[in-house]
């Protein structure tokens, strides 16, 4: 019975020692994802990985001070050797415990960081 | 979200290969004598290139965006508004295939819609350009749109990463009378 008990102990503790990660995915046909990153008001975090169409990146750790929190999504989508670095629209909250898994898809809304900011910069010539 | 990419979807270009972003054209616009009117009265002219202030251009049919022109020094003075040279003067255009005016006035709110900007590129082979519409700006600041049906083959080569157009003359046709830009 003991034993029993320190069994079901042992596996409440590592049910509840879940780490907390997260996970990019690329769903969009025929371009490449790279330099994923996680920003919250604490720190970034960012995934080594070139994903492919329908790959996935390894699981990042997220810190506990970061568990709950609200954060910036940025990436470069690279088609044909020509590429561009984006912003998710809406901020990815990675809840405690567990995997968070931010899928990019097609129409996943999206923004330019440089054009939102300083749209006056890209004016090359008067019109 | 949409269906997975299928596998004959999951391929991706080498990075490495480059592909034609920059288009290059020289445009000489010319007023013919004996038009109607007071350029017609002078003899072969050129308009001069300060004029111009946007050319719209189409490559393959297709819209290859309005770009801007860095402004010029005036060179003659005006005749009925317009600055006429006796030597054909040539303006070099330098016609990015994204449209970066376009991208500020209107940028792309998701995925989808900045592929369709990563995707204008030309691929190698042969492709005929147009230029469909010149916008000039007298010396009064009156601006005028001319609209031309001129069509100017050229080739990209493998691995290039602009190419020459060509040296496009073009006749202003009623210059005096053409469309008055609001």
């Amino acid at each position: 019975m003991n034993r029993a008990l320190f069994f079901a102990l042992v596996l409440l503790g590592l049910v509840a020692c879940e780490p907390t990660t997260l996970v990019f995915e690329n769903q969009v046909p025929g371009v490449t994802i790279e330099n994923m990153r996680w920003t919250t008001s604490n720190q970034t975090y960012q995934s080594p990985d070139r994903l492919l169409p329908g790959q996935a990146s390894a699981e990042i750790d997220v810190g506990l001070d970061d568990e709950g929190r609200r954060g910036r999504v940025t990436f470069e989508v690279d088609l044909n050797g020509r590429r561009v670095a984006l912003e998710a629209e809406a901020p990815l909250k990675v809840p405690a415990e567990g995997q968070t898994r931010f899928v990019l898809t097609p129409d996943t809304p999206v923004r330019h960081p440089l054009l939102q900011e300083a749209p006056m910069a890209l004016w090359a010539a008067p019109e | 979200m949409g269906p997975p990419p299928t596998p004959s979807e999951a391929v991706t270009a080498n990075p490495d290969e480059r592909q034609v972003d920059t288009l290059l054209l020289t445009l000489d616009l010319r007023v013919p004598a004996g038009l109607e009117g007071p350029l017609g009265a002078h003899a072969d002219a050129s308009v001069d290139p300060a004029h111009v202030v946007a050319v719209a251009l189409e490559v393959d049919g297709q819209p290859w965006g309005r770009f801007a022109v860095a402004p010029q020094a005036a060179s003659a003075p005006p005749v009925a508004g317009w600055r006429l040279l006796p030597e054909p003067r040539s303006l070099l255009l330098v016609a990015h295939l994204t449209d970066d005016v376009a991208l500020v006035e209107s940028p792309p709110d998701d995925v989808r819609a900045w592929l369709s900007v990563l995707d204008r590129t030309l691929a190698a082979g042969d492709h005929v350009a147009r230029v469909a519409e010149v916008i000039l700006e007298d010396a009064g600041g009156r601006r005028v749109a001319l609209s031309f049906s001129h069509w100017l083959p050229f080739h990209v080569a493998r691995g290039d990463a602009s190419a020459h157009v060509g040296a496009l003359t073009l006749t202003a046709h009623g210059l005096d009378a053409a469309e008055v830009i609001p």
